[in-house]
């Protein structure tokens, strides 16, 4: 039955991925940016289910089964804040500036922006590496959560490759027009299976109130927030969220939106979404604690699958399955657009067309990328370690230090290529100094002081990027006009 | 209006540190009350990016459209 309801519901993907292929117009602009038509609900779901992987279900539930209610502050508080932010402020800013230029991808922006192909190569380099790891995580998961649902019915290598499969046809077939669909698909219902989970396992204990007594009598410190965090740790770990403007896949639908004004629906609703999925995660991580007290290291991570298993109907144990494929499915997809529409438009049409593709190859090229991108990632994910997946948080951290690039691109006439080449240098370096001291270790920080080494990166990058900048040659007042002056107050009214 | 609404935002990114729930054992509408704060919290950011989109919206970024 698990198996049917997944399949029935990977069946209903394609479907609707397959329905978007029909508005389809073959053009760079139309395969990889959707004509800039997505309105402001699609905006919303796509971006939400973009931004959250599988973590939001099983590593929520999973981290708050060990540390408690601090997961939620740590996690999902802070990104309920800072994204919505991001988008204010540097989202509709970006998506004007791409709708004028006609940018398809970030590395052009930056490139035309600051007139450097040094530049534009060095961030296509460092934004691909980032990626490629997280892309990985999301197969690998998808392969080992179906293993753990079907109790081994289905093996980890081919629940990888049924996601990959699926995502692959999808994506080809519809471009970001039909990731977004499906990505409004997929959001609805993983947002819907927490909640019910939440209902279906909170009525088994005999109500909230009951189970979390059951809690407080023996674990404690799980309703605490300072039960397992530092001060320092949660003030730090706010930085972490401001990766979401260097993601290049959000940064892709950002340009896909139909209007700025699109972008007032998920900037209000975002923290609304975080709710209605966090919430029922830590609440069932920590009831978990209950009927299975004892489990050690990685087997946590399995807590909301044992949960539904001993406390649900079999039919949540497949809504569970589809709920998990659909928050992994709705990043991978995003991600693999973005690294396809990289490679297209930032490698083989600027360097081998130089600029003139003809826009029925363009698509073709993105295809291809596509499919190759995720052949090559599954293909990686078969001799990959469990261990990689302590590397998402390291891939968020070295996001998010990049951001200082983003916020003197949009806001400082005075930066320089010369100072965004130095920050994502000094951001390279350290991240892969922190990186051989902190990876493996669950609870690394600075020195052991709590501070979260994406705080310092995030300093480092944005230092790096003022003081080179000013002591390097200004840009020419007419490039800079045409990225900054019109939103400023000045120049272009 | 602007300014004070930008203001608040830091605020609002103060209020994020609840460090003097840090050891707090309460309910608050049955939930653990370190959960319960940052839920609302949530909430009050709602609110406030409402109050942003309608009188702090990005100078400029419309012009696009037209």
């Amino acid at each position: 039955m698990t198996l049917g309801i997944i399949v029935a519901y990977l069946i209903l993907v394609l479907l609707v991925g397959g329905l978007s292929q029909r508005r389809l117009r073959k053009t760079g602009e139309g395969y990889f940016v959707a004509d800039r038509s997505i309105g402001p609900f699609v905006l919303l779901m796509t971006l939400f289910g973009t931004h959250m992987t599988s973590f939001a279900l099983l590593g929520a539930s999973a981290q708050s089964y060990r540390v408690g209610i601090g997961v939620f502050s740590l996690m999902a508080s802070s990104s309920a804040l800072v994204v919505p932010v991001v988008f204010l402020f540097i989202g509709t800013r970006v998506w004007e500036l791409g709708k004028r230029h006609g940018f398809l991808t970030q590395v052009q922006y930056f490139r035309e922006r600051w007139q450097s192909d040094v530049l534009a190569v060095l961030l296509f380099v460092v934004l691909v590496a980032l990626l490629v790891p997280y892309l990985l995580i999301g197969i690998m998961g998808g392969g080992i959560t179906l293993d753990q649902i079907t109790e081994g019915q289905v093996p980890p290598w081919l629940g990888g490759l049924l996601v990959s499969a699926v995502v692959v046809l999808y994506v080809c077939a519809g471009g970001m027009r039909g990731t977004a669909w499906v990505n409004t698909l997929q959001t609805l219902v993983f947002m819907t299976l927490g909640a019910v989970t939440l209902i279906v396992v909170v009525r088994s204990f005999g109500g909230l109130e009951a189970a979390l007594d059951a809690v407080a009598e023996r674990r404690p410190e799980l309703l605490r927030e300072g039960g397992s965090l530092r001060p320092l740790q949660l003030l730090s770990y706010t930085f972490i969220p401001l990766s979401v403007g260097m993601f290049p896949h959000i940064f892709a639908h950002w340009l896909s939106a139909k209007s700025a004004a699109a972008f007032r629906v998920p900037i209000v609703f975002y923290p609304l979404c975080i709710v209605v999925v966090w919430v029922p995660s830590v609440l069932l991580g920590i009831l978990g604690t209950l009927d299975f007290p004892d489990l050690v290291g990685a087997e946590a991570n399995s807590i909301l699958v044992r949960l539904i298993a001993l406390r649900a109907p079999d039919i949540l144990a497949g809504l569970l399955g589809a709920g998990v494929f659909a928050a992994i499915m709705s990043s991978l997809d995003s991600q693999s657009l973005s690294l396809g529409t990289m490679f297209t438009q930032d490698i083989v049409r600027r360097y081998v067309y130089r600029g003139e593709m003809p826009e029925e190859k363009q698509v073709l090229f993105g295809r291809l990328f596509i499919v190759a991108i995720i052949a090559a990632t599954y293909g990686l994910s078969l001799v990959s370690a469990r261990s990689i997946f302590g590397l998402a948080i390291w891939s968020f951290s070295g996001f998010a230090a990049l951001l200082p690039i983003a916020v003197a691109a949009l806001f400082w006439r005075r930066s320089t290529a010369a100072g965004a080449v130095a920050s994502v240098l000094v951001v390279a370096g350290m991240w892969l100094y922190f990186f051989s001291k902190g990876f493996g270790s669950a609870d690394y920080s600075v020195g052991g002081t709590g501070v979260m080494p994406v705080a310092v990166l995030v300093a480092a990058s944005a230092i790096a990027m003022v003081s080179v900048s000013l002591v390097t040659t200004p840009p020419p007042a007419a490039v800079v006009d045409r990225f900054l002056a019109a939103k400023m107050g000045s120049g272009r009214r | 209006m602007r300014a004070l609404l930008y203001l608040g935002l830091v605020v609002v990114y103060l209020l994020h540190n609840d460090f003097w729930l840090w050891d707090a054992d309460g309910r608050f509408l049955w939930l653990p009350i370190g959960l319960a704060y940052h839920l609302f919290y949530c909430l009050l950011v709602v609110v406030w990016m409402a109050m942003m989109v309608k009188w702090a919206w990005p100078i400029g970024v419309d012009e696009a459209d037209t």
